[in-house]
């Protein structure tokens, strides 16, 4: 075979930074779609229990939209496309601000966000009529309910079902490069191209990955516990 | 007995109401005084939950109406502001499982009286206090038994000073040990004044606390009237094999418990 | 653009899906399903020596990106094997098929899980065989258990079959990429491309449930 493994080649520079880099955008662009992702997610969730039957409508037809079409479809949709939908001056101000990124941002927040929604969705539902009603009763007004009563309730309930998308953004976030954002997995392949050591570039590229997702399954392990609630769900009435 | 001169707090005048093509209830025609505790018991199915949940305007009313304090509950344009004036219990109790009792119970006063925290948990505890529930005020519902989670219930409708309080079968989810504690706190509702409207199995109780009772069947009212017309030897044969049946399954626990 | 071109650019869009990115799917789902039983039963396994190893591959896989593992097999390995040039469909059947049999067998092996012991210790307990056991009890239950996880993680599989495009297959995105590069319509050709897949992954999503409501029924719920 005739290949020796030469690990302290990703320790010199300009591989040291370069990996720093990458790590930073995949950080940059994951963290911030998450939380737009969840802000979104939310509200499209709750629109889909909503009594309002166009709004449970337009819900389903976004989560459906989002989850039919593959992401580097939406990718290059937003990266190619929607500028050309702006105005010329807009557009101009979209390609300075920096589109590779923006695109990126925009369509991981919105494709996580159809995710998300759909864990909401299965979230209220487990919530049930009884507990909105037992509100209601109290003169609760819809707005109130939803707001003090069901929605600190779902977000708990779905901690554990979200952990997995939270670990699918830092996965999903590598689609980057297809619109040229220097983030990890085009950093590791700009390293193998430049030094020929494949295995040690990509190495330290999965590894990245392993260390991310070891790190959001422990951190959201220590919030799941926090945020339980004791008894929730086949709990006996009486027992 | 029911203050009869008054106006009445609840009437129903010729309600009815349909789930698709299920005719859940028809015609009810019935007033609910200040002061009365009326008893609504009748076989499963009748529509006497669906009654209750027609008053506070859970239930959209197809036929007829409910007045709840001179107010049309079918053309309400404010239900919340209503509903607190009403108060409804539930079977399976309906806490939050997510709040503390006492966050359970000071929720409404701080949302819809607008009290501050200071003064609703003040309210709330003194409630909690009456019932014998306040040492449970940090605790969440989970970490309580099925009748204390009702007392809490209970309170959490109760802090609003409700003109009414309504009971949709209180004590049907509950361990038999525990079922004497809450309908000992409905005595007490009921001594202290309180206008209550009760769908309950335990004929026993409605016995010794009913001011009437009303007995209904596949969503009509079969029998209505004073509880001493309704315990007595005349009545309507419907009845009759009802309160026999009922008796006799309670004679069969007793047996159960004590051989 | 001319309805003539409309039809010519969707001709050739539709061409790429069906010559690249089903063969793909079909293919690695094909291939993932026997490897992911294996890797399941492994995990399952009360040997140290066999369950750690899987495990350690299943989690690599399911924490990695497609694309790294694209990467791996596309760049990587070849160069490992003698250093000479892999064709960019083997490349990306081995990755996909890879990557999908870490999902599956997770997939398999909450199926087989699902089947009570006592199924297992009843169908024991009337003479027939461990193995026996397996093939005529469990295997047919939990396969049928499992099959709307697997039916939909293909579904996912085939929109991943997109990132080949990444490493050079000449499969849709990369034939619409080329197209736009000749006639310049990024409007019409990405969004005939987005239409395309919404148009097909919907249609099997629901037949996914359909599929999934008929099997509830006879299972009894």
């Amino acid at each position: 075979m005739g290949y020796e493994l030469q690990w302290s080649i990703l320790w010199e520079m300009p591989y040291r930074e370069w990996i720093l880099q990458g790590l930073y955008l995949t950080y940059q662009i994951s963290l911030t779609s998450w939380i737009f992702a969840l802000l979104i997610g939310i509200l499209i969730g709750m629109l889909a229990e909503c009594p309002l039957r166009p709004l449970q409508y337009l819900s389903t037809g976004y989560v459906e939209l989002f989850r039919n079409i593959p992401l580097l479809v939406q990718l290059f949709f937003a990266y190619f496309v929607i500028p050309l939908l702006l105005p010329l001056h807009l557009r101009r101000q979209l390609y300075d601000f920096g589109w590779e990124m923006g695109s990126a941002i925009f369509t991981l927040s919105l494709y996580t966000s159809a995710k998300l929604a759909e864990h909401v969705r299965a979230g209220l539902n487990t919530v049930g009529k009884g507990i909105r009603q037992g509100a209601l009763s109290t003169g609760l007004t819809w707005w109130q309910m939803e707001v003090c009563v069901v929605v600190p309730l779902v977000l708990r309930i779905i901690v554990p079902s979200i952990t997995s998308e939270f670990l699918t953004i830092f996965k999903s976030s590598s689609l980057a490069m297809a619109v040229g954002v220097i983030e990890t997995t085009y950093v590791t392949q700009r390293i193998g191209f430049n030094t020929f050591r494949w295995i040690e570039a990509n190495s330290i590229g999965t590894v990245v990955y392993l260390m991310t997702a070891w790190a959001v399954a422990i951190l959201m392990g220590l919030i799941e516990r926090r945020v339980r609630v004791p008894g929730l769900l086949q709990r006996e009435g009486g027992r | 007995m029911g203050d009869i001169g008054q106006e009445p707090i609840i009437e129903f005048k010729n309600l009815g109401l349909w789930y698709g093509q299920y005719h859940a209830l028809a015609s009810i025609d019935e007033r609910i005084y200040p002061k009365d505790c009326v008893v609504i018991c009748g076989p499963s199915g009748s529509g006497k939950s669906s009654l209750l949940r027609c008053v506070n305007g859970l239930e959209r009313i197809q036929d007829g109406d409910v007045i709840v304090r001179g107010i049309s509950v079918r053309n309400c344009r404010d239900l919340p502001r209503l509903r607190y004036h009403v108060g409804l219990v539930f079977q399976r109790f309906e806490l939050y499982p997510h709040m503390t009792c006492l966050n359970n119970v000071t929720l409404a006063l701080r949302k819809v009286l607008k009290l501050s925290r200071a003064d609703a948990e003040r309210r709330a505890r003194e409630v909690l206090g009456r019932f014998g529930v306040l040492d449970q005020a940090d605790k969440y519902p989970a970490q309580l038994s099925g009748g204390q989670q009702q007392r809490v219930a209970i309170c959490r409708s109760l802090v609003l000073e409700p003109d009414v309080m309504m009971f949709d079968e209180p004590t049907s989810a509950l361990d038999p040990e525990m079922i004497d504690d809450v309908l000992q706190v409905l005595l007490q509702l009921v001594q202290d004044g309180m206008t209550m409207l009760i769908v309950t199995h335990e004929m026993q109780f409605a016995r010794d606390v009913a001011t009437r009772i009303i007995f209904m069947e596949k969503g009509r009212v079969i029998q209505h009237g004073s509880k001493e017309e309704f315990f007595s030897s005349t009545r309507n044969p419907r009845t009759q094999a009802f309160l026999d049946r009922v008796f006799k399954e309670k004679r069969a626990e007793e047996k159960q418990r004590h051989p | 653009m001319t309805l003539e071109q409309f039809f010519g650019n969707l001709w050739l869009l539709a061409l790429a899906l069906l010559r690249y990115n089903v063969t793909l799917t079909v293919l690695a789902v094909l291939l993932a399903f026997p490897i992911a039983s294996l890797l399941a039963l492994g995990r399952l396994s009360p040997y140290r020596l066999i369950a750690y190893p899987t495990a350690a591959y299943i989690n690599v896989l399911r924490s990695s990106p497609l694309l790294m593992v694209l990467f791996w097999t596309y760049y990587t390995f070849p160069m490992l094997i003698g250093g000479g040039n892999v064709n960019v469909f083997t490349a990306a059947l081995i990755g996909l098929t890879a990557f999908e049999a870490a999902y599956f067998a997770e997939f398999i092996r909450a199926g087989l899980q699902s089947i009570g012991k006592d199924q297992q210790q009843v169908a024991l307990a009337t003479g027939l065989k461990p193995w026996q056991v397996s093939l005529y009890i469990t295997w047919p239950q939990a396969v049928r258990r499992m099959m709307p996880s697997l039916l939909t993680q293909t579904i996912i599989a085939f929109q991943d079959s997109t990132l080949a495009s990444v490493i050079g297959l000449r499969e849709v995105v990369q034939t619409t990429t080329i197209v736009n590069a000749r006639e310049v319509r990024p409007i019409w050709l990405y969004s005939m491309l987005a239409i395309l897949y919404l148009c097909l992954c919907f249609s099997l999503s629901r037949l996914v449930r359909r599929i999934e409501r008929r099997t509830a029924d006879r299972l009894g719920g």
